[in-house]
């Protein structure tokens, strides 16, 4: 089932490794910087046209690593998050998703898509499927997964998020908040290595909005790599590893919750705070 | 009565109240204005002298014999007698079609109940009689039996599963039929196509057309919204071409003039009549279901396809499994209205002189001892026309409904 694909893309991916390390020694040094990182981006660019969106984000985040990306609105912080499992086509710069390079090549598409799951701000279920079959698709048609295994795993998996009883509800009969975590067990299904999370709690009610957040919280403390984009400061500080202060398409400043809180050297980033908090 | 507004009387004196209301009613609705109480005589009177002549007509004059007596010309045209083995298993298969189709998407409510015993007391005596009606009485039983087959299967077990999977095989009947029907007509060294005629030839002429004109038109449709230029234009001149050319013409380029620009090898330009003029019905139609289609495809989130994308889904795979579903229940409505104009159009296939139920119904009129009877031979088309196309319009609605994704607390 996996072995003529994936040896191929991991040709692939070593042929572009080779040409990379022959281009650049500023590379090297990067990889060295996390032991183990997740993604990787270099310098990565994107314009809408004559809008230059990303300005040149470079930045590694590790496995098990919890990094929220904050920012004013317009700061492209949904942009960088998309580009990681390119819904958004970078320009320029790479960006490496466990060990596989984003670009052209299907496979290598495939691949990261497979290891990348995505909540979005509007959730995005299939109106037309129960709410099991919203989980059980991608592990059945992606990942060739017996439909009575994946039928039982979305059990399991919806009663992980709370909501066991919704399983053969159809998405329109939910609330908001049982919506998002219909998404984070859809996202989950896949099994996947690195979470992206595009504004989770922005279009919920207060009520669901806690909710929401801690499970978002009990997952990041399972060791899952998870990358948000979120206005949530208090859950921000409370589950991020590092942050990424966004603006204007440049990454003002990072570092950990408390030097960013406490302590921000970056002048935007306290008007900001100050303005949100 | 609350359809109209009037509350139902239950006080001490409900008579007196209702009758009140009515006056109320048709005071404040009818008779409000000087010129609106013409207007409600005059329409009122209009109709009354349309019912009364159409029901003196049907009691006193009409008569019956002309379809009992044609009753095979009508639904099978000049098919060769012995052979009506080919069409009795598909006309039982429909009747089992049908009723599970009813039993798994809805129920026979008492209403429907009610206009079928009308219309069988009106109906079946007319056909009654000949030749045949021994035939008919198994279908009466499959119907039934389907019916309530489907019920269970969609009421007992898992409840959704259950529906489900009556729905699915409800689905799997009708994707039977056809290739069944069309089998049966060829196998067995077959019957001449120009032999083939009636409602039947209308059947077969549009439900073939119609499963070959629902891929092409979907193709068209995701063609026309596709970022492929060259697809894009390629599939607009099309839909446009087809548009706004006339069927007759259309049929009668598919009579006279297909044999002139197919190349000859192959037998391709000899190809029987009949299914020149089904592909012909199938080209134009699928440039209608195409725009009937994209609509429905545009009114389907972005975020629908970049949710399947994320999961890892291919673009194949969200086009079949996330996006086409949600269009196809977009475009319900505007493609069942496709669909019954297609069964519809088929009468034109007497452009090109085959003999479909509106040519069988004309050649009756045209027999000496039945001349001047072709009101109760169109009465009679015309009934059929309207049941078919009322059928399909009910079964789009729950279709609609059933692929809304939220019936799960509806039955």
């Amino acid at each position: 089932m996996t072995s003529p694909h994936q040896i191929e893309g991991q040709h692939r991916i070593e042929s572009q490794h080779r040409i990379e390390d022959g281009r650049t020694s500023v590379v090297a040094t990067d990889h060295t910087a996390i032991a183990d990182p997740a993604i990787v981006l270099r310098d990565v660019q994107k314009w809408y046209g004559k809008f230059h969106a990303l300005k040149g984000i470079t930045t590694n985040i590790a496995a098990g690593e919890t990094v929220v990306v904050f920012g004013p609105s317009g700061s492209a912080k949904s942009t960088l998050l998309r580009c990681l499992n390119r819904l958004e086509v970078h320009d320029s710069g790479d960006i490496i998703v466990n060990g596989v390079t984003l670009d052209h090549h299907v496979s290598n598409l495939a691949k990261v898509r497979r290891d990348v799951g995505m909540v979005f701000q509007h959730f995005h279920l299939f109106p037309h499927l129960t709410v099991r079959r919203n989980i059980t698709l991608a592990p059945q048609v992606v990942g060739h997964t017996p439909i009575a295994e994946a039928s039982a795993r979305a059990e399991d998996l919806l009663a992980r998020v709370g909501i066991p009883q919704l399983i053969d509800m159809y998405p329109s009969d939910l609330s908001g908040g049982q919506m998002q975590r219909v998404a984070i067990a859809r996202a989950l299904a896949m099994e996947p290595k690195v979470l992206l999370l595009d504004e989770p709690t922005s279009a919920l009610d207060p009520e669901s909005i806690r909710g929401v957040l801690t499970l978002l919280e009990e997952l990041a403390a399972t060791g899952m790599t998870m990358v948000i984009v979120t206005h949530e400061m208090g859950f921000a500080r409370q589950v991020a590893d590092r942050l990424l202060f966004l603006e204007e398409g440049r990454v003002v400043e990072e570092g950990t919750p408390d030097q960013i809180f406490d302590h921000p050297t970056e002048e935007r980033t306290r008007r900001f705070l100050e303005q949100i908090l | 009565m609350t359809a109209l507004g009037l509350p139902v009387g239950s006080s001490d004196r409900p008579r007196a109240a209702a009758v009140e209301e009515a006056r109320r009613w048709l005071r404040t609705r009818l008779f409000n204005s000087p010129g609106n109480s013409v207007l409600t005589v005059v329409l009122l009177t209009g109709l009354g002298w349309i019912t009364w002549t159409f029901a003196s007509w049907l009691a006193l004059e009409a008569n019956f014999d002309v379809i009992r007596a044609n009753r095979r010309l009508l639904l099978v045209g000049r098919f060769p007698l012995g052979e009506e083995w080919r069409i009795w298993p598909v006309f039982y298969g429909l009747a089992i079609a049908v009723m599970w189709t009813w039993g798994a998407f809805g129920r026979v409510t008492l209403a429907a109940l009610v206009a079928f015993a009308v219309f069988g007391i009106l109906v079946l005596p007319v056909l009654a009689g000949a030749s045949g009606t021994l035939e008919t009485v198994p279908a009466f039983v499959l119907a039934a039996g389907a019916y309530f087959a489907a019920r269970r299967w969609a009421h007992g077990r898992g409840r959704i599963e259950g529906r489900d999977r009556a729905r699915l095989i409800a689905g799997a009947m009708w994707a039977v039929l056809l290739p069944g029907s069309i089998v049966l007509l060829l196998i067995d060294g077959g019957v001449d196509p120009a032999l083939w005629g009636g409602l039947y030839l209308n059947l077969i002429v549009a439900s073939a057309a119609l499963i070959g004109a629902l891929p092409f038109g979907i193709l068209l449709a995701l063609g026309r919204t596709s970022s492929f230029r060259a697809l894009r234009v390629g599939s607009t001149v099309y839909i446009e071409l087809m548009r706004g050319l006339p069927l007759p013409v259309m049929l009668t380029l598919a009579w006279l003039a297909l044999r002139h620009f197919l190349p000859s090898w192959g037998g391709l330009a000899d190809v029987d009549l009949v299914y020149r003029v089904t592909i012909a019905f199938g080209l134009f139609t699928a440039a209608f279901i195409a725009e009937a289609l994209r609509g429905g495809l545009s009114a389907v989130p972005r975020g629908q396809r970049e949710a399947a994308s994320a999961l890892g889904l291919n673009g194949l795979q969200s086009l079949a499994l996330v996006v086409l579903p949600q269009a196809v229940r977009n475009s319900l409505p505007a493609l069942a209205g496709e669909f019954i104009g297609l069964f519809m159009m088929s009468t034109m296939v007497a452009v090109v002189g085959l003999t479909d139920i509106l040519q069988a119904a004309r050649a009756t009129t045209e027999q000496p001892e039945y001349f001047g009877r072709q009101k109760e031979v169109l009465l009679f088309v015309g009934l059929i026309f309207w049941m078919t196309a009322f059928g399909l319009s009910r079964l789009s609605s729950r279709l609609e409904r059933a692929l809304a994704g939220t019936g799960s607390r509806r039955a």
